[in-house]
């Protein structure tokens, strides 16, 4: 501000005092036009926004008071001096009360006009001053606010509320970006945007202001007739009954959200610098809420989460448990009954299906403690795989399912965790035969793919549509929320085994097309048969079957 | 109780260990038994023998017992039905005495506080 030159306007019908004056101002440095009457000051006012109008109160057939009205009507922020022959008190206090800033008697000594031009100035920027404090307190406010913890739909109201408010908008939208895709998705307007998309729509980087605004991550400012103020190449276009527009990135450390955009509209004056340089703090401050919200409804989400997961878990382990006690109940009730032998086989296989949940929950919370450890070794898969078919096979028997193993005669030696591939492969067997009609085939199918072991187990289930594929290895996705409990478990099995799989240096894969009408779906494991660095290829495989 | 009529009992769970030990259980205590696994086949056999008592489990595929529950006392408001559930949600249970159930028997069980809800209501 202080390098611009002040811009000051004499009126005065008297040459010689105009002259005077502009030679005093001019050498300290303020640039100066002078008039002789009320139309020549008319004029030039128009020609661009003076700081101060000092002017005599009698110009011939025109009137001091008449350059003072005009100046306080069409430029409220131009400050007015009069000076008076006459030393006339109650003409000075007039003026005062019409809105002039100060008044001067004449006549005067040259000092005592540059000391009155100066105290104008120094008021001014006292005046200022206290403005900017006064706009430092309110953004202050704004930022209380507006990172007031609280969920994000609530939040992007009263952001948008606060910044029409603050910066005397006619109107403000808020885009936020979709990081998925790449793109704008307008999320909130308030008043009328003719010139945006609608709320919901989409806005590719790079389109239009908000998208330009995006994809260089600088603020746009324009204003009507004024290409000064255009900072982004030239070629945008204000909406016709639009005045003036400011679009700011929102950052969130060196992250990109999303673009905050507000309009005036006549009758308003266009905006400032000084809006756009409180839009631009309030779009960071905003951008930091809008951040700290998404995490907000994370948490609670996960909260909600972690409760239902909790009534679940306990259902899944008080049905066993029912089944086991209700068994010991009974053997305990009738010293000989007959069938004893029936009531322990239940008892033992629900405490094997216990087992697995508490293995999945154990393996679960470590995992989310970031300490699931694995102890790999050399281990025969011969004997994983009947171990792990051991745990499903009164499930399978029940539901007569048949249990068909290929190929697991002369594979060689698996470096892997033993216990933990059980898992893997009770997990999926597990769900496969939880999801396959009765009497029908679960198959393990094994060969070896260069220095890589490929285990698959195949069902005839209904199969996992393209959607899914994802999402059925995200923790607790199968849960189902209603009483209907189509096929029990926790939703935590598939996680448990990705997990797993990826500490084995492995992947885990799923064939399962029920779109193309297809029933059934193939999950293949596959994980180095050597420890790191150590290669050797296996024999191949006959068939077997089990149960 | 020898003396007395038999009473028939008709148990609706998808659990089929759950069921297998309560019909052990409940015959040992004197009742004949029916066993249906999901909410269609419970109606059902309701329709078809009408028992003197049902215990209903809230959580199944399908037709839950709640929906279930709901059914048999429209088909017989008199109906004797305990509801099973290894839930210990109030305001399932709760919805359950609402729908006309007269008894709530948790998971795992407590075979003598069943025992004596069966009792109360059907024998005495």
């Amino acid at each position: 501000m202080e390098d611009i030159m002040e811009k000051i306007l004499l009126v005065d019908d008297e040459r010689s005092i105009l002259e005077s004056c502009r030679q005093m101002l001019a050498m300290k440095d303020f640039e100066v036009r002078m008039s002789e009457n009320l139309s020549a000051a008319r004029k030039e006012l128009l020609t661009f926004p003076f700081d101060l109008v000092i002017t005599d109160m009698r110009l011939g057939a025109d009137s001091g008071e008449d350059v003072l009205r005009e100046v306080r009507e069409h430029y409220p922020q131009t400050g007015v001096i009069v000076m008076t022959g006459y030393v006339d008190i109650q003409n000075a206090v007039q003026c005062m009360r019409d809105g002039a800033d100060d008044y001067l008697p004449k006549p005067f000594e040259i000092q005592d006009f540059y000391n009155t031009v100066e105290k104008y100035f120094e008021r001014r920027r006292l005046k200022n001053e206290v403005a900017n404090l006064k706009e430092d307190v309110s953004l202050f406010r704004l930022a209380l606010a507006v990172t007031e913890l609280k969920p994000l739909s609530g939040l992007l109201d009263s952001v948008l509320e606060l910044i029409i408010k603050e910066t005397d908008s006619d109107s403000a939208s808020l885009a936020l970006l979709d990081e998925e895709i790449s793109e704008l998705e307008v999320k909130l307007s308030r008043g009328e945007c003719l010139s945006r998309p609608p709320v919901g729509s989409r806005i590719k980087l790079g389109e239009g202001i908000c998208g330009y605004v995006a994809k260089k991550r600088e603020p746009v400012f324009l204003n009507r007739n004024d290409e000064s103020r255009n900072v982004a190449p030239g070629h945008f276009q204000l909406f016709s009954r639009h005045l003036s527009q400011i679009s700011v990135p929102m950052v969130v450390g060196k992250k990109f959200i999303g673009v905050m955009e507000i309009c005036r509209e006549k009758p308003k004056k266009p905006f400032t610098s000084r809006n756009l340089e409180k839009t631009f703090i309030l779009a960071q401050i905003s951008a930091l809420a809008i951040s700290n919200a998404r995490v907000y409804d994370k948490l609670r989400e996960l909260d909600e989460l972690k409760s239902h997961f909790l009534s679940i878990a306990s259902h899944e382990l008080r049905t066993p448990l029912a089944a086991i006690k209700g068994a010991i109940d009974l053997i305990e009730k009738t010293p000989e009954p007959a069938n004893a032998e029936k009531l322990i086989a239940i008892a033992k296989r629900n405490a094997l299906r216990m087992m697995r949940l508490v293995n999945d929950i154990l393996g679960f919370s470590s995992m989310e403690r970031g300490n699931f450890a694995i102890h790999k070794k050399k281990s025969s898969l011969a004997n994983i795989v009947s171990n792990s078919v051991e745990t499903v096979r009164s499930k399978a028997e029940t539901r007569k399912i048949l249990i068909t193993v290929a190929g697991s005669g002369e594979l060689p030696e698996v470096f892997c965790d033993p216990e933990a591939m059980e898992q893997v492969l009770g997990n999926l067997l597990d769900n496969a035969i939880k999801y396959s009609p009765e009497k029908s085939e679960v198959s393990i199918d094994m060969n070896c793919e260069g220095p890589y072991l490929k285990i698959s187990v195949t069902d005839k289930g209904p199969g996992i549509t393209a959607q899914e594929h994802k999402r059925i290895f995200e923790r607790f996705y199968q849960i189902d929320r209603s009483l209907s409990r189509e096929t029990g478990g926790i939703g935590l099995g598939l996680s448990i085994v990705k997990k797993i799989v990826e500490l084995h240096n492995g992947e885990i894969s799923v064939v399962s097309s029920p779109e193309q009408g297809k029933k059934g779906s193939r999950f293949t494991v596959k994980i180095p048969i050597e420890e790191a660095g150590t290669m050797s290829p296996c024999k191949h495989s006959r068939e077997n079957s089990l149960a | 109780m020898e003396n007395r009529k038999q009473k028939t009992l008709l148990v609706i769970d998808d659990e089929s260990d759950v069921l297998e030990v309560l019909q052990e259980f409940l015959i040992s205590e004197g009742y004949k038994v029916s066993l249906a696994f999901d909410g269609s086949e419970g109606i059902q056999k309701y329709v078809e023998r009408k028992p003197d008592g049902v215990l209903l489990d809230i959580a199944m595929p399908g037709k839950n017992g709640i929906e279930v529950l709901k059914e048999i006392k429209k088909i017989d408001p008199q109906a004797n039905v305990i509801m099973i559930t290894a839930y210990r949600d109030a305001e399932k249970v709760v919805e359950c005495f609402r729908f006309g159930a007269y008894d709530c028997v948790f998971k795992p069980f407590d075979l003598e506080y069943l025992k004596n809800a069966l009792m109360a209501r059907l024998i005495c």
